[in-house]
């Protein structure tokens, strides 16, 4: 967590400047925290809702936006996805040039078959990958990932998930390039993929 | 002009429910049901005919696939869930909305999400959700909801779902929900 407030802080900071420098134009990756430089992000490879393991450098060549969830989450996580599917729709015919993945923090209960359900219920081109403990731990530092789980009194879930909120953007090498706060509109993320995929 | 005949109209409105007041004190509206379209993610009947027979289950048809949707033995709703979103409008006194129920799922609560330095929380509210006298609460993404768990089927957008709501002095009353997507 520090570290990643540390990321931010200093990306806020390097904005700041860009800001000042006269050369700099207006850019639309402003409206979510952009990485400057890019992160260049740990790979790691988690079995998926294709049926088998896939890693994260077997997705490059094109951009993708990442989130980390569970699905037994009420609204933030399928909203996070629904707002993805907006975007694919935003690109048009671009709408299959990105990826678009959901890491669940609960492999527990989200082998690969619930999310293929789960996930191919927005897209049938969406991704899930079932996060276990070792990996999420080893991976979580780049994305100052946070994920808990309790069961707090008047539920009858066995257990719930708090989990950070956030979705990434990668580029085709898979750096992390931006990071947009839950609730960040589609629109802002689709100039954001955008800009990626004119680069 | 066209403001002045709103106000106009919104003055007439808070007369009459001055008026409706006094008699109808537990008045409660309910307006803008919906329900998230979400899937059964748990059930695929057919695929895993093997896992509703408790957590020993032999899975007579292709273990390897099946195998590993029963380890853990947890007692949680299988089906996957969804949430409902309204706004609950009081025109008389202070009410509580206590509970929830409906034939789409088999466990209902009440939560509220919180997001607090990016880290989504989710808690059931124990004691109901306070709705303040000729007030209104919004149950909406990210915030207040009611939470289904355990769906019994999938719900498709265009679909409708039967909601019983419990408050404490309006008692119980039904609303309809269509299902949409966010």
């Amino acid at each position: 967590m520090r570290y990643f407030m540390l990321l931010v802080l200093t990306s806020l900071m390097l904005s700041g400047c860009a800001a000042f420098s006269p050369e700099a134009e207006p850019n639309s990756l402003d409206s979510g925290t952009v990485i400057e430089p890019p992160v260049v992000l740990t790979d790691f490879t988690l079995p998926s809702s294709l049926g088998r393991d896939l890693s994260l450098r077997e997705l490059q060549g094109k951009p993708t936006l990442l989130f980390f969830g569970y699905t037994f989450c009420p609204d933030v996580c399928p909203l996070t996805l629904s707002e993805f599917r907006k975007v694919k729709e935003n690109l048009g015919s671009d709408g299959d040039a990105v990826n678009y993945l959901f890491i669940s923090v609960d492999g527990e209960r989200d082998t690969p078959e619930v999310l293929a359900r789960y996930v191919q219920n927005f897209d049938p081109g969406f991704v899930g990958m079932q996060g276990d403990e070792a990996t999420l731990r080893r991976i979580g530092k780049d994305y100052g990932l946070f994920y808990q789980k309790n069961t707090p009194e008047g539920t009858g879930a066995a257990y719930l998930v708090d989990h950070s909120s956030a979705s990434y953007l990668l580029d085709a090498e898979g750096r992390m390039r931006v990071v947009y706060s839950f609730g960040t509109s589609p629109e802002t993320i689709t100039e954001g993929v955008q800009q990626l995929l004119e680069e | 002009m066209r403001r002045s005949i709103a106000l106009l109209l919104w003055l007439f409105g808070l007369v009459l429910a001055a008026c409706a007041a006094p008699t109808t004190t537990t008045a409660m509206e309910i307006r803008d049901p919906w329900v998230r379209a979400a899937v059964n993610t748990a059930v695929a009947e057919d695929a895993m005919a093997g896992m509703e027979h408790g957590d020993n289950a032999t899975n007579s048809e292709s273990g390897e696939t099946t195998a590993g949707m029963n380890h853990g033995g947890e007692s949680m709703p299988a089906g996957g869930n969804s949430a409902a979103y309204m706004v609950l409008v009081s025109s008389g006194n202070a009410d509580r909305l206590l509970s929830a129920s409906t034939d789409a799922a088999t466990t209902v609560e009440i939560h509220e999400t919180q997001i607090d330095d990016g880290v989504m929380r989710m808690r059931p509210l124990v004691d109901g959700l306070a709705i303040p006298a000729g007030g209104q609460v919004e149950l909406k993404p990210g915030g207040y909801h009611i939470m289904l768990m355990g769906l019994t089927g999938d719900l498709d957008e265009g679909e409708q779902i039967t909601l019983t709501l419990n408050f404490e002095q309006a008692g119980a009353i039904e609303v309809q929900a269509p299902v949409r997507m966010p």
